[in-house]
């Protein structure tokens, strides 16, 4: 491992309001001051209510200037939940890694700063062999609190820098508060641990990168009230002359599942690679690739 | 069998129990309290399950939850409660849900005079509900026909998926009477129609059979339907088809039809009468005893007792009265199936209709107080 | 994609709910937790009274029962006491369950009959053109209060927990995961489960009080920056143009449960099996 006095690094923890991306930021920002480096810390969370889009850069190293990461620069992603490691990717590095939640965080809220909608996923980016990803609610959960999640991501993240648990320990005590310290190391211990131990199944990046997604869109039941297309995060769904709803860019989407699971006419299926477009025959499909 | 002293309402708490009632739902009231108190204490010594709900409503509403789960069900009350419990009726009768509704009458209107009898509620069994709806209510004369007749109405109930009122007066409920129960065999007893056809999509509810009786499953048996107080095709589903909604209330009408026949009138020395009594009820055993009387004074009188006043038949009531010249209706209202009989009749008897309010039953002087005024008034007979 | 949807009726699709109505995003939500708790619907009921909530019933392929106004809790009662071995689940509405019907739910959580009641909250009675609601907000307008409601609106999962019942959650249709766990919970409850279901009439209530259309509606249940605990969250505060706030700050998540003996294992109901009395 590397002189950790000497170490520099890109890294974004990204996710959505609420999940604490903010605060770990700050912590891995801590445990580096520890160690004497040098280090910038961006954080874009203008207009994001809970559910919206959140994320912050680290760069640190023995002497640090610009703040922002630019592309092929980024070392790690850590993400706590898919889109968003998704919007990340255009930076990463060859060599870089992703950490990331498996748990699918449906953001309703997180629209508002989406809308525009100027996100693209590179597609061959998604087939990076580097991603990490585990459940880390889970693991949340079971260290007694699912708020924890972020900070067990921090652990799995912990075990690939050369900074002392001791450091990390400090800088988690230092930025949470007093009473949810305990829960908050344990989420971090369980994540390391997770990390060192090798995953009880390995999961192919292909399984974990929602890209193969079909919508589906039974026409006859759409009345057409727009609640999908102010709803999905990429804004791939419009109205119609006819007032129905119909998918553009359909290879944006992330198949996140709102627009399903905020359909009141259940018109919408957002089939995420398990079942063939043939299993869907008479519903209007769109396929992304 | 061992003779026994009983009253009314226990001769119906029993025959319930003897015809297979597991379900009871009830409110308390004047003067029917005894029937549920009765099941009370029967129904959980007998695998069955016995409720008091907060109000009428909900006791009816149970009582077809109930039903549709398997359950032989019923509940008993009083006119305010009867008319509480219409809504329910009327969804019973659209829905095809069998239940026996047990009506023990009271003066009303309102809270009238708890809880002197009367026989108030006959066209609030016909038309109480909202809409149109066929109707069948049972009306028994005595505390073994109480007992008897609640059997009756749970076979006629099963049998034509309908409610079934089942119509008594407070004297009634409140009689001891000596009687012998004779708990029906169980061929006697007519259970409902099952369906005929297998489970799946296009299984059809509300497809009628022979007697055009839809054959609903119980729920939790595998089929999946839908009931609904909704106008609905044979599937169960909604419509507002006119034709539909037309073939539907006319299929429920005509199942109805036959219970005049399974359940005959009593015809008392009415073959050779000229003046017929038309009584039911309490009303019917005073009757008796002046037809009887009319007779030792050389009077050709008779006694028609109908033991179902819905639905009516028309071809029934008018064959049987055909021969009298004078029919007096006399009950305990102000002549709520006088009128029937007036539709009814042949042209060539007069109807007299014979009503008394105020909560005391009639007495067999004021019916033979009637014909002697009657005769002297000129009366073509008597 | 919604497992659930293999439940639904297709010939009685699409629903009669209007665009953008909160109701269907329950009646998804609820599918979908039925598809994956229950491998067959042979022994689920869902009885419901009258109203646009209650219609929704009749698009699941199980035994269901489209019962008269207010009294589906009647019905349940009736059916669950003589079908123990069923799972019964109660749809009702704010007017149906707690205006017309409300005597007949504070009796079923007083009796802790096993029951599941969903009450789909939209403040108003829709099936009968926006009239107010023993659920409307004060001053706000419905077309029976064209000065602005003068009275105050129940809270139903308080008034529910007073009466008695065993499990009681407030979930809101802009929430799906949410309400998806709250509605998996009380089914699991075993005693009379309540969930309040905050969800939006578009076509009137929305209208009247000039809140927009179903998105607006929509995301007007978002506006919070609290977290949605198991115990307690803020519900978001909306200003119409005169200045009220239309949307009460209430509770989210599971807000009471305790443990009781159901009537069916008092009266030792045979075939009663979920836990065993």
């Amino acid at each position: 491992m590397n002189d950790p006095a000497q170490m520099s690094a890109n890294l974004v923890v990204a996710g959505v309001g609420g999940q604490g991306v903010v605060l770990a930021g700050n912590i891995i920002s801590e445990v580096t001051l520890a160690y004497g480096l040098d280090v910038k810390k961006a954080e874009v969370h203008g207009m994001s209510q809970r559910g919206g889009s959140v994320s912050a850069q680290v760069r640190f190293g023995p002497e640090v200037h610009g703040v922002l990461v630019e592309k092929g620069r980024l070392d790690w992603i850590v993400a706590f939940e898919w889109a968003e490691a998704l919007r990340w990717l255009p930076l990463l590095g060859s060599h870089g890694s992703v950490f990331a939640s498996t748990e699918q965080v449906i953001p309703p809220v997180s629209l508002r700063d989406r809308v525009e909608g100027k996100v693209r996923y590179p597609l061959e980016f998604t087939q990076h062999p580097r991603i990490r990803a585990f459940d880390a609610s889970g693991l949340a959960r079971q260290a007694g609190n699912v708020k924890t999640a972020g900070v067990a991501l921090l652990g799995a993240l912990s075990s690939a820098l050369p900074f002392s648990v001791e450091a990390w320990h400090q800088a988690i005590k230092e930025w949470v508060p007093a009473k949810a310290v305990e829960v908050n190391l344990r989420a971090f211990d369980l994540g390391r641990q997770w990390q060192s131990a090798p995953p009880p199944r390995p999961v192919p990046v292909s399984e974990l990168v929602p890209r193969q997604v079909w919508l589906s869109l039974e026409e006859s039941w759409c009345k057409g009230c727009g609640i999908c297309v102010n709803v999905c995060p990429e804004r791939i769904w419009r109205l119609n002359e006819r007032n129905v709803v119909e998918v553009q860019e359909v290879e944006r989407c992330t198949g996140c599942g709102l627009c399903e699971k905020l359909c009141p006419d259940l018109a919408i299926d957002v089939v995420v690679e398990s079942a063939s477009a043939a299993a869907w025959g008479g519903a209007k499909l769109w396929q992304p690739n | 069998m061992a003779a026994e002293l009983i009253s009314g309402n226990e001769a119906c708490a029993r025959g319930a129990i003897a015809a297979g009632l597991t379900f009871f739902a009830g409110y308390p009231i004047s003067p029917s309290s005894e029937i549920a108190e009765a099941l009370a204490r029967l129904l959980p010594a007998n695998q069955g399950v016995f409720i008091q709900m907060e109000d009428e409503m909900s006791s009816l509403g149970a009582v077809l939850g109930a039903s549709l789960g398997g359950a032989k069900a019923m509940t008993a009350t009083s006119g305010p409660g009867f008319t509480l419990m219409q809504e329910h009726l009327g969804y019973a009768g659209l829905a095809e849900i069998p239940c026996v509704v047990v009506d023990v009458m009271r003066v009303g209107p309102s809270t009238g005079v708890p809880t002197a009898p009367s026989q108030g509620d006959v066209m609030q069994a016909r038309w109480g509900s909202h809409g149109d709806r066929a109707t069948v209510a049972l009306v028994p004369a005595s505390v073994p026909e109480i007992y008897q007749m609640t059997i009756t109405a749970f076979n006629i109930a099963e049998r034509l998926r309908t409610p079934v009122v089942l119509l008594y007066d407070e004297v009634l409920a409140h009689m001891r009477e000596r009687v012998e129960l004779q708990p029906p065999a169980e061929s006697a007893l007519w259970e409902r129609p099952r369906a005929s056809a297998e489970p799946g999509p296009r299984f059809q509810p509300y497809a009628a059979n022979r007697e055009l009786t839809a054959q609903l499953p119980n729920f939790g048996e595998g089929y999946h339907f839908h009931v609904t107080g909704l106008m609905h095709d044979e599937r169960g589903y909604p419509t507002t088809d006119p034709e539909t909604v037309r073939r539907l209330m006319a299929r429920l009408d005509g199942k109805v039809e036959p219970v005049p026949g399974w359940v005959p009138p009593e015809r008392y020395r009415l073959d050779d009468a000229d003046w017929v009594f038309v009584a039911y009820g309490i009303t019917a055993r005073v009757a008796r005893e002046a037809v009887d009387r009319l007779r030792e004074s050389g009077v050709a009188a008779g006694l028609y007792r109908p033991r179902v006043l819905w639905p009516v038949a028309p071809g029934q009531l008018s064959e049987q009265l055909g021969r009298a010249r004078t029919v007096v209706v006399a009950e305990m209202n102000q002549g709520q199936w006088a009128d029937v009989v007036a539709r009814y009749r042949p042209a060539t008897v007069r109807v007299l209709s014979q009503g008394k309010l105020g909560g005391e039953p009639f007495t067999t002087e004021e019916l033979l107080g009637l014909a002697q005024e009657l005769t002297a008034k000129g009366a073509t007979v008597l | 994609m919604n497992p659930g949807k293999a439940l639904l009726r297709p010939d009685m699709m699409p629903h009669i709910l209007c665009p953008g109505c909160g109701h269907g995003i329950v009646l998804n939500v609820l599918i979908r937790v039925l598809a994956r708790r229950y491998a067959s619907l042979d022994k689920v009921a869902l009885v419901a009274g009258i109203g646009c909530s209650s219609r929704i019933v009749g698009y699941i392929d199980a035994n269901t029962l489209h019962t008269t106004h207010g009294r589906a809790l009647s019905f349940a009662t009736g059916l669950k006491l003589a079908r123990p071995d069923m799972t019964v689940i109660v749809v009702t509405g704010d007017g149906d369950g707690l205006g017309i019907g409300g005597n007949h739910l504070i009796h079923a959580a007083r009796r802790n009959v096993d029951l599941t009641c969903i009450l789909f909250n939209n403040e108003t009675y829709g099936m009968t053109g926006g009239q107010l609601a023993p659920t409307t907000v004060t001053q706000a307008y419905t077309t029976t209060s064209p000065y602005g409601n003068r009275e105050r609106a129940f809270d139903a999962a308080l008034l529910a927990t007073a009466a008695g019942a065993t499990f009681v959650a407030r979930g809101q249709a802009f929430r799906p995961d949410l309400l998806d766990d709250l509605l998996d919970q009380a089914l699991d409850h075993r005693g009379f489960s309540f969930v309040d279901v905050m969800t939006d009439c578009t076509e009137y209530f929305g209208r009247k009080n000039a809140l927009g259309g179903g998105s607006d509606l929509l995301f007007s249940q978002s506006r919070s920056d609290v977290e949605v605990t198991r115990d307690l969250n803020e519900w978001p505060q909306l200003q119409d143009p005169h200045g009220f706030a239309i949307r009460e700050t209430l509770a989210m998540g599971v807000l009471h449960e305790s443990d009781r003996p159901t009537l069916e294992a008092v009266m030792g109901l045979s075939g009663y099996r979920r836990g065993e009395g």
